[in-house]
């Protein structure tokens, strides 16, 4: 490509994805504004924000494939060398070539199979909308083949890897070719026959491919949505079913509130606002030992709270945090980004989050009973990071500042505004009078206000940087979350967790060695899905087996969320550790390093809480 | 083509795996949780199904929403993924929005006239459903939709002035209570406690059940006891799947789902009884619907239902007045609609 051509593409992705992200934010905020002042809100405005999130994912995916950002594990690659290492770098290049391009014609068929041509979603055919999917796989699946690192004729090779794809994606271009030819030659139904047999024999052996090619830098969205896709092959299932997961899991509810708190933190971080509230808590809280650290975990458990536990606090406040603790409190880097990870899911217990609702409604608890049982161990947790804040202050010598009033009040004018936020935050969504997305929407609303025209920290012609600049990043990470519901669905459909509980139901008959299998299997669990699939999928499950063994239906809800969330942190393919990895833009081996001290205190409280059961029951009595 | 020894393997395989000798399972996705009486009744119509076919035609379930929420279980039908779901309206009106029309407000008043009018207008969904490539072969009541608020709602006018609480998604009916004149807010079941705390939303169009489940009556204590429109489970199939369970089965196997249907009545009955009296004892104050409270309801929702408007462009008028054709037949029947 030409390099005005390219410059020229470049700058048109990065414009209309720009333009999608503020819209994101827009549209729920006029919805809230109308609502206010009239009667009532915007005509499928939740569609239009679902679709938005789409676009911004398959956009986003695009430029963090063309910025070379994909999120990968290469542990691996540590150990090759030159030519031999060179050929691992083609060969995943390719892998992920054939398997993103399969996913393209999968999509294809998925659009054309699954909505009718005249079905409409607001004012636009849905099957224009959810276009963007087929061609966003297909120009990542090119762009593949564009890394610097390969020579030109290593380009080739992984170019041809769009061809595989399309085999590899067979049964779904039957699928297509039926839609347009329906007496299509016997010849197209033989191949895919013979498609489906040799995948019943070989699929167990791709997968383990991909596993391994996991940790040498195949990224993690090929990973897991590839896995699905080679097992969906192997049991001759709908392939389609991963576009499918993607568009579920993307046009969901609640999903919206991931760019937009991820943007929210990124206007703030690109702004002056950092400095101003460092400035602000070491005046308030340099004086404590570890205060800072405490200060971190707080606001993390705070975050995450009205967040649901997706890994947005890493994302939204994980780089200010940061800076916070090592730049300006003297915290060693590594202690402070094992900190910031694991406390991007603490706070997950605590009233109104969303997955402990979800948990008294799938597991028909009262959600009173639930928040209240939750509260004992969410502060058992929190305490527990926040001492070792404490402990690792005063052993790093880290320097304590004089109390003075004066700064106080003077930093706290000064950062009033960044201040006021969460306060905004708290009390639009705790107040109950937005949704989490609309509060989403208000804080991206609200920033911009803020930094732009308050702080005058960002002109206006700088404003579309800010917002290109978080683009890989959430582009990155939703694209992970869609493939990610992939593989969940997977399990469902294997039935995989209805055979481990009549397993168990027949195996065994302790108590104690219930919980340890119900500790690792949750472990796990937490490692692979996204919490609210997890909800869905395994309380069902695990509620006649605790009721079996005699848990108190409370405590069982409080052990499946701490464990989740401790799953969250678990090497290698907790979600927090990605999202760590990305916002301290550290390789991933060096974050689970920095992890595991951590990871042992939080096991230390998940087992606490898994074994002594007055922790959460004791305020129900 | 000639024949090597390989293609003849292949395409016996091939054959095996489109024959249907070959044991059929049915997958169905249902968002009711694993043991409720939907749960049992379609495990009930699977091991009938298993006996009455020799153990060739059965059910997997996927309950608890696991196969996801319906617009997406709809999604996997028509992939292939899943072969058929239990609908409720939600489902229901991405196939065709005409499946709605009996889940309108005050379009049908009592069970004998659901009963009455789902019988006779089965054949026109038939053929809406043939079209779009479905087979409906049950339909089952969940319980009736009620206003529960924070202040008693005893006419029409009382509800305009509060914000109502509806799911969000669900476009045509949303629109048609708003063309109605009722305040609507999008809220979904899980914001709904911290929005009737905040008076985001002051009103739910629940059914009894529902608002047990999710315990709205701590907040909304007030409940009009007035049918405003049964809440409708339909079991639906893809033509596909249909097609491949042997014919000789499918009369046999559509008076299994009947009869277990008419036993899930029963059930989902006595449990909207257990909910209410769930709600009783939790201090719910109910509103008796007096003769003028009807009248007051039925006034502005037929003049309503007169006028062009969703009716007309959405939902088709021709089937709109087929069913209430029905429904007015009946009220002839047997007297007045209460």
């Amino acid at each position: 490509m030409a390099p005005a051509t390219k410059a020229f593409v470049f700058k048109l992705e990065n414009t209309i994805a720009s333009v999608f992200l503020f819209l994101l934010a827009f549209i729920p905020f006029v919805e809230i504004v109308l609502r206010m002042v009239f009667r009532t809100g915007l005509s499928a405005g939740y569609d239009y924000t679902a679709h938005l999130v789409l676009w911004i994912t398959f956009l986003g995916g695009m430029i963090t494939s063309r910025e070379e950002q994909h999120l990968s594990v290469s542990v691996g690659m540590d150990i090759l060398k030159g030519r031999f290492k060179q050929h691992v770098v083609t060969l995943n290049s390719f892998v992920a070539a054939v398997i993103t391009s399969a996913f393209a014609v999968s999509s294809v068929s998925m659009i054309l199979l699954a909505f009718d041509p005249g079905q409409m979603t607001g004012i636009f055919s849905t099957r224009l909308l959810a276009s963007i999917m087929p061609l966003g796989y297909l120009i990542i699946s090119f762009r593949f083949s564009l890394s610097s690192q390969l020579s030109v004729s290593e380009r080739l090779i992984v170019r041809s890897g769009i061809l595989f794809g399309v085999i590899l994606a067979l049964p779904s271009l039957v699928n297509i070719l039926y839609i347009y030819i329906p007496d299509l030659p016997p010849f197209w139904d033989n191949a895919v026959a013979v498609y489906t047999l040799v995948f019943q024999a070989v699929h167990v052996y791709v997968v383990l491919f991909i596993a391994v090619a996991a940790f040498f830098g195949l990224p993690l969205f090929i990973v897991l949505g590839g896995a699905a896709y080679i097992l969906f092959a192997g049991a001759g299932g709908s392939l389609e079913l991963i576009p499918n997961e993607a568009y579920t899991m993307l046009t969901g509810k609640t999903i919206a509130a991931i760019p937009m708190f991820t943007l929210s933190g990124f206007i703030l971080s690109e702004s002056k606002a950092g400095e101003r509230l460092i400035g602000f808590f070491r005046a308030l809280f340099g004086w404590v030992p570890g205060g800072m650290a405490v200060v971190a975990v707080f606001v993390s458990a705070f975050f995450t709270t009205f967040t649901g536990a997706s890994g947005v606090t890493i994302l939204a406040l994980g780089g200010l945090l940061s800076y916070i603790l090592v730049k300006k409190g003297g915290y060693n880097e590594n202690f402070a980004h094992g900190l910031l990870t694991s406390s991007g899911s603490i706070g997950l217990l605590f009233p109104p989050s969303l997955p402990i609702i979800l948990y008294g409604v799938v597991a028909q608890v009262s959600i009173k009973d639930m928040f209240l049982g939750g509260v004992i161990p969410g502060v058992l947790m929190v305490v527990a990071l926040s001492v070792f804040g404490v402990v690792a202050a005063v052993k790093q010598k880290v320097p304590r500042i004089p109390f003075q009033a004066r700064e106080v009040s003077r930093t706290f004018v000064d950062s009033f505004w960044e201040i006021l936020l969460p306060f905004i935050i708290m009390i639009f969504y705790f107040g109950g009078i937005t949704t989490i997305v609309e509060t989403g929407a208000i804080a991206v609303i609200y920033a911009l206000i803020a930094e732009m025209l308050i702080h005058r920290d960002i002109p206006l012609k700088n404003i579309g940087d800010v917002f290109i600049k978080s683009l890989p990043i959430i582009g990155g990470v939703l694209i992970i979350l869609a493939a990610s519901r992939g593989l969940s669905y997977y399990i469902v459909d294997a039935e995989i967790p209805m055979k481990l509980a009549a397993w168990v139901e027949l195996h065994i008959s302790s108590r104690y060695v219930f919980l340890i299998l119900l500790n690792l299997a949750l472990l796990v669990t937490g490692m692979l899905m996204d919490i609210f699939s997890a909800i869905m999928v395994v309380v069902p499950l695990i509620l006649p087996l605790g009721k079996l063994f005699g848990i108190n239906p409370v405590h069982l809800g409080i052990i499946f969320l701490a464990n989740l969330e401790l799953g969250y942190l678990t090497p290698p393919v907790g979600l927090n550790l990605f999202l760590a990895a990305y916002r301290f833009e550290k390789p991933l081996s060096k974050i689970y390093r920095t992890v595991i001290p951590f990871f042992i205190l939080l096991l230390v409280a998940v087992l606490l809480i898994t074994y002594v059961p007055w922790f959460s029951l004791g305020l129900l009595r | 083509m000639k024949l090597t020894g390989k293609k003849v393997y292949f395409l016996a395989l091939l054959l095996l795996m489109i024959s249907p000798l070959f044991s059929l399972t049915i997958k169905v996705g249902s968002v009711a949780p694993r043991n409720s009486p939907w749960d049992k009744a379609l495990t009930a119509i699977s091991g009938r199904w298993s006996e009455i076919s020799g153990g060739r035609v059965s059910l997997k379930i996927y309950p608890g929403g696991i196969a996801g929420a319906e617009g997406d279980m709809l999604r996997k039908v028509k992939l292939g993924a899943l072969d058929g779901a239990v609908l409720s309206s939600m489902g229901l009106n991405k196939i065709s929005p005409d499946l709605l029309i009996l889940t309108m407000p005050l379009v049908i008043k009592t069970k004998p006239e659901l009963d009455y009018v789902m019988d006779k207008i089965e054949p026109t969904y038939e053929k809406i459903m043939q079209k779009k490539k479905f087979k409906l072969i049950g339909w089952a009541m969940a319980g009736w939709m009620k206003i529960f608020s924070r202040n008693p709602v005893r006419y029409p006018k009382d509800l305009m002035n509060q914000k109502l609480g509806f799911t969000s998604g669900e476009e045509v009916l949303t629109q048609l209570l708003k063309d109605m004149g009722f305040r609507v807010i999008p809220s979904d079941s899980i914001d709904w406690l911290s929005s009737l705390q905040s008076g985001r939303v002051d009103a739910l169009l629940i059914s009894p059940l529902i608002a047990a489940a999710y315990q709205v009556f701590t907040l909304a204590d007030n409940m009009l006891d007035y049918p405003i429109s049964p809440l409708l489970g339909a079991i639906v199939l893809s033509d596909r799947a249909w097609r491949k369970i042997p014919a000789q089965y499918h009369d046999e196997f559509l008076s299994v789902v009947a009869e277990e249907v008419k036993k899930l009545d029963l059930a989902s009955q006595e449990l909207e009884g257990k909910a209410f009296q769930l709600l009783l004892d939790h201090g719910l104050n109910v509103t008796e619907a007096t003769p003028e409270i009807d009248a007051a309801w039925t006034t502005l929702i037929e003049k309503f239902y007169k006028k062009e408007g969703i009716i007309g462009t959405v939902i088709s008028r021709d089937v709109f007045d087929e069913a209430t054709g029905y429904a007015k037949e009946y009220r002839k029947q047997h007297g007045s609609g209460n």
